[in-house]
This record gives structure tokens, sequence and C-alpha cells, in this order.
């Protein structure tokens, strides 16, 4: 039991990085390996500003303020650069999530921290209320982000830019503005999804590169760039990892997640998302 | 209607598009042909904003548009094709349609509470659709996926979306390349009904047959520079047009790239 609610809330926190991974790749086509970095820089944000103030406070703030460093990224770095190509664009987010790793360690030092959260009772067995936190938020975002990308205007929008931005712009889109918002919401998911890892774990320098290991993963099972086969993916890797556990040593988590990754990879290689795509084309 | 006075376009050395004026008249078919390279399309990017002008100016319904980023171009009614459609490939094409349709400002809230709901507005703007694609020969493939459509069908369809915009005057980027004959006859009838409609065209093609046969007026560019412009009977047997298009028939129907 204790494993599956740990397989669950790791799922959740895959989830929450995994999706705005994918929305960045979606609408401008390029792998951004900084993307783990976000989720360091804001568990360390967050961090700093536990120090003077509770945990939620601190979150929310922090979430916020990745939010907008995620928006300044791309307007700084990516933008300028957007027309030499994926590959270009690649290297410079390797490059620019070492200059975050680096600034963040340059700061804070290399020590492992934890942040200061009121001891809580577990309310079942094998699952305390920020457990239940993570998970319920991890639901909540996956609705709001199905309900903004199907429903309103500005989501549909950013659909129809990441599928050819030329002809959105002759809908009257302004890619730049829906840019924005695709940047701000996937580096706040990524903010979200560092500080619930800090929250149930520790805050250290590593994480953001052992995250985006994951994140590649659950985005390669889940079909590249489609939001809800990764969903889907990140449920499976979180499982996996976790029950996994209990049979191997822990030091192989990302092994067995690794493994099924192969496996489902060589049964169906359009990734999770065929399974519902029957004529193998993506929704979203 | 719509006019571009002096636009220069220079890439480095190269002057893709040097000096040159066009007029497009109200409820007019206007052509522009040249040979490949000529600048034509160039021009087309400067009028609908995808690329700036390096000088020159851009009027529309007396307003100067030069430099007006493509989404605000867009807004004005100004509607352009590409040469190579893509569609939205991972939509149908009905959703395809719907996109250029005019959207409801739907905020988060407005969505989660009208979730399962098609609006009236919703159903209109669908059978609207429908009529259009039925008009155009697309009727049956209403739920086919974009990425599935032949090369012609795309360029049909290409040429259906903006119709749901309600544009007032289309830019056509080689709309008769990789059609077949019977599609080409109903794209030029469809054209030339919407003409009659009060919609104004302006249409790049290497096909002269089709440029010949439909536009009302029609510029000849060379080496990004205009070298001739008249009513369609004159182009056809001015010399400085013939020479551009060295070693082929006036009327031949010349390769697209």
């Amino acid at each position: 039991m204790e494993s599956i609610v740990y397989g669950i809330v790791t799922a959740s926190i895959i989830l929450l990085g995994s999706v705005g991974f994918s929305m960045t790749l979606n609408a401008e086509n390029f792998i951004n390996i900084a993307h783990g970095q976000m989720l360091l820089l804001c568990a360390y944000i967050t961090l700093f500003l536990n120090a003077y103030m509770s945990i939620v406070p601190a979150a929310i703030i922090g979430i916020l303020v990745t939010g907008v460093f995620g928006v300044l990224f791309y307007k700084v770095f990516y933008r300028p650069i957007k027309k030499r190509g994926a590959m270009v664009l690649l290297f410079t987010s390797v490059g620019l999530a070492y200059v975050i790793n680096g600034v963040v360690g340059t700061i804070f030092g290399t020590t492992t921290f934890a942040y200061k959260i009121p001891n809580v009772k577990e309310i079942i067995p094998g699952m305390t209320p920020y457990q239940l936190l993570i998970i319920i938020a991890a639901i909540c975002s996956t609705l709001f982000l199905h309900y903004f990308l199907t429903k309103t205007k500005i989501g549909k929008a950013i659909r129809a830019v990441s599928e050819n931005s030329d002809l959105a712009k002759t809908r009257g889109i302004d890619t730049k503005r829906t840019s924005n918002y695709v940047w701000f919401i996937a580096s706040s998911l990524a903010g979200l999804s560092g500080v619930f890892l800090g929250v149930i774990g520790s805050i250290h320098l590593e994480m953001g590169w052992n995250q985006i290991l994951i994140i590649l993963a659950a985005t390669v099972l889940g079909g590249l760039g489609s939001i809800y086969g990764v969903m889907a993916a990140s449920v499976v890797i979180g499982l996996s990892m976790e029950l996994g556990v209990l049979m191997i040593p822990s030091y192989y988590r990302l092994a067995i997640a690794f493994a099924i990754i192969i496996i489902v990879l060589l049964i169906k290689p359009d990734g999770l998302q065929s399974l519902w795509n029957k004529s193998g084309k993506r929704v979203a | 209607m719509l006019e571009v006075q002096n636009a220069k376009k220079y890439f480095g050395g190269v002057k893709a598009v040097d000096n040159v004026s066009i007029q497009v008249k109200k409820s007019s078919i206007t052509g522009l042909i040249g040979a490949n390279g000529a600048g034509k399309t160039t021009l087309f990017n400067m009028i609908s904003g995808f690329i700036p002008l390096t000088a020159g100016t851009v009027i529309y319904e007396g307003e100067d548009i030069t430099n007006q980023p493509a989404y605000k171009i867009s807004t004005k009614g100004i509607v352009r094709t590409f040469q190579t459609p893509l569609g939205f490939p991972r939509m149908t094409v009905m959703e395809n349609m719907l996109v250029f349709a005019k959207n409801r400002n739907a905020g988060i809230f407005t969505a989660i509470k009208t979730s399962k709901k098609v609006t009236p507005l919703e159903e209109e703007y669908i059978e609207r659709a429908r009529k259009i694609l039925k008009d155009v020969g697309l009727g049956n493939k209403e739920d086919a996926w974009v990425s599935d459509l032949s090369a012609g069908e795309l360029k049909i369809l290409e040429f259906a979306r903006p119709l749901m915009a309600d544009p007032h005057i289309f830019l056509l980027d080689e709309p008769a390349a990789g059609i077949n004959p019977a599609n080409l006859n109903s794209l030029v009838t469809l054209i030339k009904d919407l003409r009659n409609k009060g919609y104004t065209f302006l249409i790049v093609d290497h096909n002269l047959k089709f440029i010949m046969n439909i536009c009302d007026y029609i510029y000849v560019m060379a080496d990004g520079k205009l070298i001739f412009e008249g009513l369609p009977d004159e182009v056809a047997n001015a010399d400085c047009v013939i020479e551009s298009y060295i070693g082929k028939k006036k009327t031949e129907d010349t390769v697209s790239n």
C-alpha cells in the first residue's frame, strides 16, 4: 500500500514536470534540457523564501517567479536564435541548464537542504496530508490544462501555433504572446514539481539533472509531444519505479523505469498515445 | 483597396524585390506572374507582414500597414495562402475550418461551465464550414485527418479555410499548382463567383493559362523588378513577357516548382 501511494506521488511529480516539458516541445519544437533546472530553481527560491515565511506562500511566490524566469529565459536566450533550428536551441538549453545549476550552486553551496514544514500525522496508513496534497495538485493541474488547451481561446491558439505557426499568424494569432503563455505555464508547472520533490525528499543540486532524465523518459514513452500520452506515461513510470523497489534494490529505480520504456516502445513505437489515437494521429 | 508603393527587399546584396509598386482594385482579380525567383512570394510575404520591407509602403483601405506583424494584418481582412500547404496536420478538415471561424472569447471558467455544450454559434460555424467544403468539393472529407489528404486536396483546403474568416482580400500563393484539371475548373468558377460577390483577389502563379483565364489585370515581375503590367491580352502579346519565359510558349502550362 505504501509503495502504491508512493508510486502515485512520484507519478504526480513526474507528471507536473513532464507536461510543461511537452508543451515547450510542442510549441517550440525543441528539447529544452534546461526544463529540469527550472524544478531546481523553484525548489531553491522556495527554500530561500521558506526562511522568512511558511512553506505555502513561499511556494506560491516561488512558482510564479519561476514562471516569469521561464518567460525571460525564452525571450533572452531562445527566441533570438529560434530561426537557427532545433539543434542550436537544444545546445543553448544545455548551456543554460549548466548556468542555472552553477548560479544556484554558488549561492546555496552543495549541502542538502530540507524545507521547514510542520510534522504531520498520517491520515491513512502510508499517506501524509502532504502526499495527498501533491496528488490533488497534480490532478487539478491536469484538469486545468485540459480545459485550458481544449476550450479557451488562448489554449486553442497555443495548439494552433504548435501545429503550424505561420498558418496561425494568418488567422490573427499573436504567436509571441502564445509563446509567453506556454513558457510561463510550463515553467510554473516545473516549479510546482520541484517544490513537491523538496517536500517529500530533500533539496540538492542534482535534482534537476535526475528529473530531466525521467521527464525525457516520460515524454518518449507517452509519444513525443503528446500531452495526454505523457500523463499516462508519468503514471506508468512512477508506479513501476516505486513498485519495482519491492523486488530490486532501490538504487536501480531509474533502471526499472527505463527497462519498462524499452519494452513499451518495442511493442508500441509511437508511445502510449497510440493506444487511443488509432490512426496514429495526436490530438494534443 | 491595396496599394504597394516602391517596395524594396534586399537580402544582403540580393535585391529580391526592387522598387515594385502595384495596385489591387476592389472586387478585382489581380495576377502577379514571373519566373522562379522573380520575387513574387517575397512581395507576398511583405504585404502579409511575414518579412519586413527594406523600404516602401503598403497601404490597405487608406491605412498604412507597412511592417505591421502578420497576425495584426490578418485581422484587418487580408488573408493569404501558402505555396506549400500544410494546414494543421493533426486536426481534421472540419477542425481546420473551425480554427478560422471567429472565436468566442472563452476564459477558463466559461470553458469549464460550457465544456459539454455545443453553442448555437458553434453550430452555425459548423454549418457554414460544411457549406464551404461542399462548394469547393471537399464535402466528403469533413472528418478526414489533414495529414491524410492528397496534395491537391490540401491545396483546396488551403483556399477554403480563409473563407471561414470572412476576409476582404485574398492573397493566393500558387493556388493552381498541383491541382488536377477538374478541381482547377471548379476553383476558377469559385474564385470568379466570389469576385462577383465583391471579394478581392491577388494571385501569384506560374500557370499562365490559369492566370490569363481568371485575372482582370496582371503584373509581370522578373529579377525583383516589375517589367510589365496590363490587361491579360496585352500581357499575352508583350515581347518582354515572352522573353522572361524564354523557351516556353506564352500559353503553355509551365511546370511548377
